[in-house]
């Protein structure tokens, strides 16, 4: 009896016994610990170069206090708002065309009967996530030029050639369809162990009841998934005022920025390229706080609406 | 019989190197004592797949030999050099040495002196490289261009002589053989009948540059892209009616098919080049002659286009000035963390001596050259050795465009000696007539005040015209907006830029050697 409790209660016992007993646990998660308190929490504190005219030689305390000239400097730029509004509509394409292509692969993955089949085409759909974005974005180069590889595909149904990376009009296609490429089978993974926990039994009483694949899909399947959908979707609309910019830069030239010119390959340009570290730190910051607003206001939104929500 | 040749051979070998008091000269830290210096220098691209460290490299080694002063080198890969020195210098672990710092440094080595990064190096001078010294305030001319008024920020690559024109338009003769043409263009108006008779031909007539400037068809409109001066006044390209008119034929170009659909963003060009897919671009002559020859075809170089055949021509900046500061790794600045600056002076005037020239332009006396009837003269070595390319080589075995003392090209350097045609093709149309650098900006030096203000203009002006240039050239703007595209850069506050590189330039002119 005696033991029993002991196991109940693992919270008897100091903080100490607790951190011995699962001392492994913990090492596990030093790391990850690390990870955010170097790369996220004390980047927080060097934040406050946004409000200076900073010079590092002269470091923090010595440079020049300026306020909020840069923010302002920023917000009155003839950039500004073709900044925001590249960065917004990429997540936006992203979120329409990519998000949901993951989902939909997963429900006719999930359908498949044949496990070899189904295995094979799993891997085939992981594998280019872990090509190197340097590898995809030069095979996607030579595929756009004028004689390349999607030039022959529109050739073929009558299309003029034409180089379809000096192109504005085309930047956002290419950058969402090849994250498609890259990252749809990646993105099932997390659809398919939730597909796999379905109890059996809800699909058998359906089939019982006369419904037909799509409707189980629609009535069974989607339902089921629907916590994870709104928990990922949570996730990356609290993304929507950031696209990686490695992506970016490796794709974009001036006859794109029109299309292609998004904050992060700006503060990229001025802050880290030209050396004006205090305006890219301000431009920075002003996106992650926008951001933040955006993640705040999607979870309290899904609260709300559906009971479900991150916190 | 064996065994005594190989004695005999240590012997010869223990005796050629008895001459030991020759190197003790030179040394910079005395006989038996090492000193160390860190060094950033970017790795070259032409040699990054064969060494990874400047250490390896033989110039390197014998430099450490004859000065006795050891480097520690930083060495990112020359795409990446920018980045990583500014991400260096945000750390506040800097070397104490930076090569190519005017190129690396945004604004110049002068402003990383104004920001308190490098180090002001006239203090040092006359002491510790009187050698340098002696050559920057020999002229004028020459002490305008390397120091920046009462500082001197960086050592400078110097010539004897200036250095001949290295980019071309290039040909190639098989092509214009096979299109019946028996002269090169001289006037734009025969390069479209050239292009004509490409496109005819299948041939993409034109890769043009992926920024979409190109001077020496802006030249043709006498205009230079960003500053320029005419009459000692500055002003900036590309809101000049003459860049309109550059534009234009551009844009023409390109409608008509002249230049490649894929040139923003172009690759392969060499590749296209060679395979005849494309009949010009802009290239170093030499470098795309000799690669003809080892592939078997005869590359042309081609003058200055015109628009008549008697236009003067003032856009030149090769021969503008004997000191050549753009050029990779011919600027070496000291920064503010070394500790030893006497011994970083000395090590890099050491370049300026009679044994660094030597060493610097030419190797190592006996393995990369020798001297024969006066003259030094390349062994094979500086061509072909274990696979590293040509251009390799250059900075494997000697320190090509390395801050030092040194006769131009055609003097002393590889690329040009493999052979004689080498050296001719880079002389063509140098001895141009009709041509001056009336209208080349120097290397003016602005205040912290003036660079300041350029800067924060100049930094949207750049992003707002490079794009607008682009869409010019392929259409998407129509040139019918030239006049509101320059009403908006003028907004920007142009004018305020323009007055601060003005006031540099006028101080400028007005630098004059000092006299002792």
């Amino acid at each position: 009896m005696r033991k029993e409790s002991a196991i109940r209660k693992p919270s008897g016992g100091s903080l100490r016994k607790k951190l011995y007993r699962y001392r492994y646990i913990y090492l596990m998660l030093l790391p990850v610990v690390l990870y955010y308190v170097i790369f996220h929490y004390a980047g927080i504190y060097y934040s406050v170069i946004a409000f200076l005219d900073y010079k590092p030689m002269k470091g923090i305390s010595g440079s020049r206090f300026v306020g909020l000239k840069y923010f302002e400097e920023f917000l009155k730029s003839i950039y500004a708002w073709r900044l925001i509004r590249n960065t917004l509509l990429i997540n936006l394409y992203q979120i329409l065309f990519a998000f949901t292509a993951s989902i939909v692969l997963a429900l006719l993955i999930h359908q498949m009967r044949d496990n070899k089949y189904k295995n094979v085409i799993q891997t085939i759909t992981y594998m280019p996530h872990f090509i190197s974005i340097v590898v995809v974005c030069s095979l996607l180069t030579e595929f756009s030029e004028s004689d390349g590889l999607i030039n022959d595909v529109l050739a073929a149904f009558g299309v003029e050639r034409t180089n379809l990376l000096s192109d504005p009009k085309y930047f956002r296609t290419l950058f969402v369809g090849s994250e498609i490429w890259q990252n749809v089978g990646w993105g099932t993974i997390i659809y398919l162990a939730t597909l796999s926990g379905v109890d059996q039994s809800l699909h058998e009483a359906a089939a019982m009841d006369g419904a037909g694949r799509i409707q189980r899909i629609i009535h069974v399947n989607i339902p089921a998934l629907m916590p994870v959908i709104v928990i990922q979707l949570i996730m990356r609309v609290g993304r929507m005022m950031l696209v990686g910019f490695d992506k970016v830069i490796l794709l974009y030239s001036p006859a794109t920025y029109e299309t292609a010119d998004v904050i992060s390959s700006y503060v990229y340009r001025r802050g880290l390229y030209e050396r004006n570290y205090s305006y890219g730190a301000a431009v920075g910051l002003l996106n992650s706080v926008v951001n933040l607003a955006i993640l705040t206001g999607a979870n309290a939104f899904s609260r709300r609406v559906n009971d479900t929500s991150l916190w | 019989m064996k065994r005594f040749a190989l004695l005999l051979m240590v012997l010869m070998l223990a005796l050629s190197l008895t001459p030991v008091s020759h190197a003790e000269s030179v040394r910079l830290v005395p006989e038996g004592e090492t000193a160390t210096l860190t060094v950033f220098r970017p790795m070259d691209a032409n040699l990054q797949d064969y060494i990874t460290n400047y250490n390896e490299a033989p110039f390197y080694q014998k430099l450490e030999e004859v000065t006795g002063v050891h480097i520690e080198f930083t060495n990112p890969t020359s795409s990446a050099a920018q980045e990583s020195l500014n991400m260096l210098l945000l750390s506040g672990n800097v070397p104490d040495i930076i090569i190519d710092a005017d190129n690396l440094y945004t604004g110049g080595s002068y402003q990383g002196v104004v920001d308190g990064y490098f180090i002001d190096l006239m203090p040092y001078l006359k002491e510790y490289a009187p050698e340098y010294w002696s050559i920057i305030t020999s002229d004028d001319a020459i002490y305008r261009e390397a120091a920046n008024g009462d500082a001197v920020s960086c050592f400078a690559r110097i010539y004897t002589e200036a250095n001949p024109a290295w980019m071309r338009l290039v040909l190639k003769k098989e092509t214009l053989d096979s299109l019946g043409v028996e002269t090169v263009p001289v006037t734009i108006a025969d390069w479209e009948a050239l292009f004509d008779q490409m496109l005819a031909a299948g041939i993409t007539p034109y890769m043009l540059n992926k920024t979409g400037y190109e001077e020496k068809l802006m030249g043709a409109y006498n205009v230079r892209a960003d500053f320029y001066q005419e009459d000692g006044v500055v002003k900036y390209g590309q809101i000049q009616e003459g860049f309109r008119q550059y534009l234009e034929l551009i844009h023409s170009w390109y409608e008509k098919g002249y230049i490649s659909k894929d040139f923003i963003s172009q690759s392969n060009v060499d590749t296209m080049f060679a395979t005849g897919e494309i009949g010009t671009y802009d290239k170093p002559i030499v470098a795309a002659y000799n690669f003809g020859v080892s592939e078997g075809y005869t590359v042309l170089s081609t003058p200055y286009p015109r628009l008549t055949p008697d236009q003067f021509l003032h856009w030149d900046s090769y021969k503008a000035s004997v000191v050549g500061r753009s050029l990779t790794y011919s600027t070496s600045a000291i920064t503010a963390s070394c500790k030893d600056v006497p011994l970083a002076v000395r090590w890099l005037n050491f370049l300026y001596t009679p044994e660094g020239m030597e060493l610097a332009n030419w190797g190592i006396r006996g393995e990369n050259f020798d001297t024969v009837d006066g003259k030094n003269q390349y062994l094979p070595v500086m061509w072909d050795y274990n696979g590293i390319s040509q251009e390799g080589l250059n900075y494997y075995w000697k320190s090509h465009n390395a801050s030092t003392y040194s006769d131009n090209d055609t003097a002393c350097h590889a690329n040009l000696l493999k052979s004689p045609e080498a050296t001719a093709i880079r002389l063509e149309y140098d001895d141009d007539p009709l041509l001056d650098s009336a209208i080349y900006l120097p290397n003016v030096s602005l205040n912290e005040e003036e660079e300041t203000t350029r800067a924060s203009i100049m930094n949207d002006i750049d992003t707002y015209v490079d794009e607008m240039v682009l869409k010019f050239i392929v259409g998407t703007e129509p040139l019918s907006n030239w006049d509101s595209y320059v009403a908006n850069v003028q907004s920007m506050r142009l004018d305020d830029a323009i007055a601060a590189v003005q006031a540099a330039y006028d101080r400028y002119m007005d630098i004059k050697a000092p006299k002792e």
